[in-house]
């Protein structure tokens, strides 16, 4: 299939510049594009409604990751004052980082916080990824604590300021390392979750360090294109209890990419799940068979995307580019601080 | 005294973001919220910006980057840098 297959116009305004909470709004009433793959039918809802298409035995299962304050601001020896970009963690306290000096930095070259005692060292460009290695002289909890104290979640060219951690986060975030929101599970609020659990749905989780992954696609077909690798955890609990609801015939809610990534991932390696960490390469576009997933709620993405050929390979192209357009029409908000989609097998 | 001279050395603002374009590059003031296009030129000066090069030095390299004369180019700069200055987008040490 050809990239341009999934292009589209975009209107700029349409791009949420800030949370849904600085317009008065709580979390929960996102708007909420339902798709209902099997008649193709399209629904206009908000995200508080979700519990309603949800029953005892289903299960829904979130993203745990939280964002890092993954923008820090460095004085790097031979380049000066430049802005460092967390991206991805091979190992300890090495960090694959997206900077664009003036010129290369030295294979040695110290980095320098300001009056921090946390340092760093540049390592090199790393082998695969447009990055430099760079190794922090802080374990990574110290280096997680640096980062909250002196860091900000890595902004958007469309956000209006730099807003908090917080707003970067889910309300159900724990384990530190993404460079990136997991976004699509921003819309749950405690409301929704105690609504959920009361009608007898399980609510389980994976942990996917978000990293490179939403780039455009360049290529001009959506096979050719590559993801960047992101590390995973999917544990026995949550491994358990989808097999148990594919075992009697519930509905699995995929929240997000980066959980349909996670569990298909893991699918294709052996069915029934079983516990597993890894690292995912994983790139779902139009063709794919998913393995495992009955529903995704997933946000509204741009045009050329590997999140738009996720959603459009789960729900459809031409079903998920008509809600899209009727999305555009009725001024609904795209990208992380945006309104969603959730669509349904029926 | 006006702080924009040929020794100044101004370093970006952590208050801007900035991301290319084609031959442009964007800046987004964070704080203000304003949007600034910078072109080609614009664009090598902002990378310089980074505290380590005086307004003369940037300059400087301009003359090797773009095949200018020095004297061509530096009026430009300061200017540049001046009005970047009025936008917070860069501060001078």
């Amino acid at each position: 299939m050809r990239t341009e297959s999934l292009d589209f116009d975009l209107p700029a305004d349409l791009l949420a510049a800030r949370p849904i909470e600085h317009r008065g709004l709580d979390r929960h009433d996102a708007q909420m594009v339902v798709f209902h793959r099997g008649s193709g039918r399209i629904e206009f809802r908000q995200f508080r409604n979700l519990p309603e298409y949800l029953s005892a035995g289903d299960v829904v299962v979130l993203n745990d990751s939280r964002t890092l304050n993954a923008s820090v601001f460095a004085e790097v020896d031979g380049c000066g004052r430049v802005e460092l970009l967390l991206r991805y963690n091979p190992k300890g306290n090495v960090w694959g980082v997206q900077c664009h000096p003036y010129k290369e930095p030295p294979i040695g070259a110290a980095v320098r916080f300001g009056e921090s005692p946390m340092t760093a060292t540049v390592l090199g460009r790393d082998k695969a990824l447009p990055l430099w290695l760079v190794e922090f002289s802080g374990t990574p909890a110290e280096l997680v604590e640096f980062l909250d104290g002196h860091g900000r979640p890595i902004p958007s060219p469309y956000v209006a300021e730099s807003f908090s951690n917080a707003e970067y986060n889910t309300l159900y975030a724990e384990r530190p390392g993404s460079a990136e929101m997991p976004a699509a599970g921003r819309h749950f609020t405690d409301d929704v979750l105690e609504r959920l659990r009361g009608r007898g749905v399980e609510i389980v989780k994976i942990t996917l360090h978000t990293g490179l992954s939403s780039v455009e696609i360049h290529e001009a077909e959506l096979a050719d294109h590559e993801m960047y690798p992101e590390w995973y955890q999917l544990p026995a609990a949550t491994a358990e209890a989808v097999n148990g609801a594919r075992d009697h015939g519930r509905t699995v809610l995929i929240v997000g990419t980066t959980v349909m990534r996670t569990v298909e991932t893991v699918a294709r390696e052996r069915m029934p799940l079983v516990e597993s960490t890894g690292w995912t390469k994983l790139y779902i576009h139009p063709g794919f068979e998913f393995k495992l997933a009955d529903a995704l709620i997933t946000n509204f993405h741009g045009p050329r995307s590997s999140r738009i050929a996720l959603a459009a390979a789960f729900t459809g192209r031409e079903l998920l580019l008509r809600g899209y357009r009727e999305a555009i029409e009725r001024r609904l908000q795209f990208y992380e601080f945006g309104d969603t989609t959730l669509t349904l097998p029926d | 005294m006006d702080p924009i001279t040929e020794r100044a050395v101004p370093v970006r603002s952590d208050d801007v973001v900035h991301f290319p374009s084609g031959d442009q590059t964007f800046l987004h003031h964070l704080s203000s919220g304003e949007y600034f296009a910078l072109n080609a030129v614009g664009s090598e000066v902002w990378d310089l910006c980074d505290g380590q090069l005086d307004i003369a030095g940037i300059a400087e390299r301009l003359t090797h980057a773009f095949v200018v004369e020095r004297d061509e180019v530096l009026p430009d700069v300061l200017e540049l840098v001046a009005s970047m200055y009025t936008e917070d987008c860069v501060e001078i040490r």
